[in-house]
């Protein structure tokens, strides 16, 4: 991620931590692209906050399933390079 | 609609280390011009399908490339539309023909990918995502999602979805230039490796360089297939944005504009080259088309409907799953083969599907051998 979008997109945390939802569709992501490789295994899901629907990557090593409720963090979401900045996001984890 | 598919060609599909991207617009530009019988002067504009050239190989401004082997240097123009960029230069050829702008153009889509590693190539086909609100996606993952839910709501099972890629292979067969030529079990599918649960290393298209051209004109042909309707649809972009996850809208859309310009019912289809990049992809994609009802595709395949004797044909190439999947050319492709196959006989209506991401952009094409 570019020091540009990182920070376009840490605009967004605030709307989003804390919020609570319902797990909607779930996969387990075994094969990455090289920035999330050493991650994998990985859940992605998409979650149904009631009025709106998002995807987003659940914690490290945690595999969540249709149904589970969820709440949304803040968490490493990447591997960085030595010059790199270490990449942040949105995560969600099980209630 | 008065536009025939003059000529077309496609090289083959594979992992083929000793042709560069150009060599592969080369062929595609050479074999096209000598199936159409024309004198390369004659192509009056050229529309390039390509998604990924910058990313692949550092090569962009496509459109230049190829217009320099014509010694003409016709006007020519590059469309990306993730892995629909194919039928998107169709689309864009076919509106500047139906405007009277020229007579005889060509379209050549083109991909150039075993050169990235196989996560390299994972992160540059993820661009088709939207990667603001999808970050940590990948195709398979986003496709992966698609089944679970496909397989929720509706029972599609695990042999289902295998019996998709057992079939393709089994086609794949009888096509020279298709990427593979093995036979698979069920078993085999269902017992390879996971990629993104439940979608398996076996459920997914590979990595292939190829390309694939047509000439199209609107000079009057008597002998030589046409192209009898188009539809184009799109949806949202962000997965988790629409509506319903486990019908393609833009397949619908485009499906619905397509045969009423062609003035056929979907019934009187005989074939299709349909979008497989993962087996769920074919299963909604003969759903989502009108060929079966919604949630019965994975029974249709596995009870041999979709096969030679069954009620419809789909994807005698192969498909993407089996024939391979170079992204921009995949949609030139399906509309070569299907002419060929008009052309010598064997269908004499069919149809085309190439979609973009995950749902997001549909194109169908009709076609057949006179018209309607």
């Amino acid at each position: 991620m570019k020091p540009a979008q990182y920070w376009r997109a840490n605009k967004e945390w605030s709307k989003w931590i804390g919020r609570k939802g319902r797990v909607i569709a779930a996969t387990l992501v075994h094969v990455s692209s090289p920035e999330l490789a050493s991650i994998t295994p990985y859940s992605y899901v998409i979650v149904d906050f009631g009025k709106e629907k998002h995807e987003f990557m659940g914690v490290d090593h945690e595999v969540l399933a249709i149904d589970d409720e969820v709440e949304c963090v803040l968490r490493k979401c990447g591997t960085p390079t030595a010059q790199s900045l270490i990449p942040y996001g949105i995560k969600v984890r099980k209630l | 609609m008065n536009i025939s598919i003059l000529g077309s060609y496609t090289t083959q599909f594979g992992e083929l280390w000793d042709q560069s991207l150009s060599d592969l617009c080369h062929e595609a530009v050479d074999g096209v011009l000598s199936d159409a019988r024309i004198e390369a002067k004659q192509v009056e504009a050229v529309f390039v399908a390509n998604k990924a050239a910058g990313n692949f190989e550092n090569q962009h401004h496509l459109n230049a490339l190829v217009s320099q082997f014509f010694s003409h240097f016709p006007p020519s123009m590059r469309i990306e539309g993730a892995c629909a960029s194919g039928a998107l230069a169709l689309l864009a050829a076919e509106y500047a023909l139906l405007a009277g702008q020229y007579e005889t153009v060509m379209v050549i889509g083109v991909e150039k990918m075993t050169d990235a590693t196989s996560e390299e190539t994972t992160h540059i086909l993820s661009g088709a995502a939207n990667n603001q609100n999808e970050w940590g996606s990948t195709f398979p993952a986003l496709y992966g999602l698609v089944t679970q839910l496909h397989m929720k709501q509706f029972g599609t099972t695990r042999s289902q979805l295998s019996s998709v890629a057992v079939k393709n292979h089994h086609h794949a067969l009888n096509n020279p230039k298709a990427q593979f030529h093995k036979e698979f079990t069920v078993e085999q599918i269902s017992n390879s490796q996971l990629v993104a649960d439940p979608l398996r290393i076996l459920d997914c298209s590979p990595i292939s360089d190829g390309a694939a051209a047509v000439i199209l004109t609107t000079r009057a042909m008597t002998k030589k297939p046409c192209i009898l309707g188009f539809g184009h649809g799109q949806d949202s972009l962000d997965l988790a944005h629409r509506e319903v996850i486990t019908t393609f809208a833009a397949t619908q859309k485009a499906a619905s504009q397509a045969l009423e310009k062609a003035k056929v019912a979907i019934k009187q289809i005989q074939v299709a080259e349909v979008h497989d990049c993962f087996t769920i992809a074919e299963i909604m994609a003969i759903e989502d088309l009108g060929f079966f009802p919604k949630g019965s595709g994975g029974h249709a395949t596995e009870t041999g409907k979709t096969t030679i004797g069954g009620k419809v044909v789909i994807n005698p190439s192969g498909g993407l799953k089996a024939c391979g999947h170079p992204v921009g050319a995949t949609g030139v492709k399906q509309l070569a083969y299907l002419s060929k196959t008009i052309e010598n006989g064997e269908y004499s209506l069919g149809l085309t599907h190439n979609v973009g991401g995950s749902g997001a952009t549909s194109v169908v094409h009709i076609l057949g051998n006179k018209k309607l």
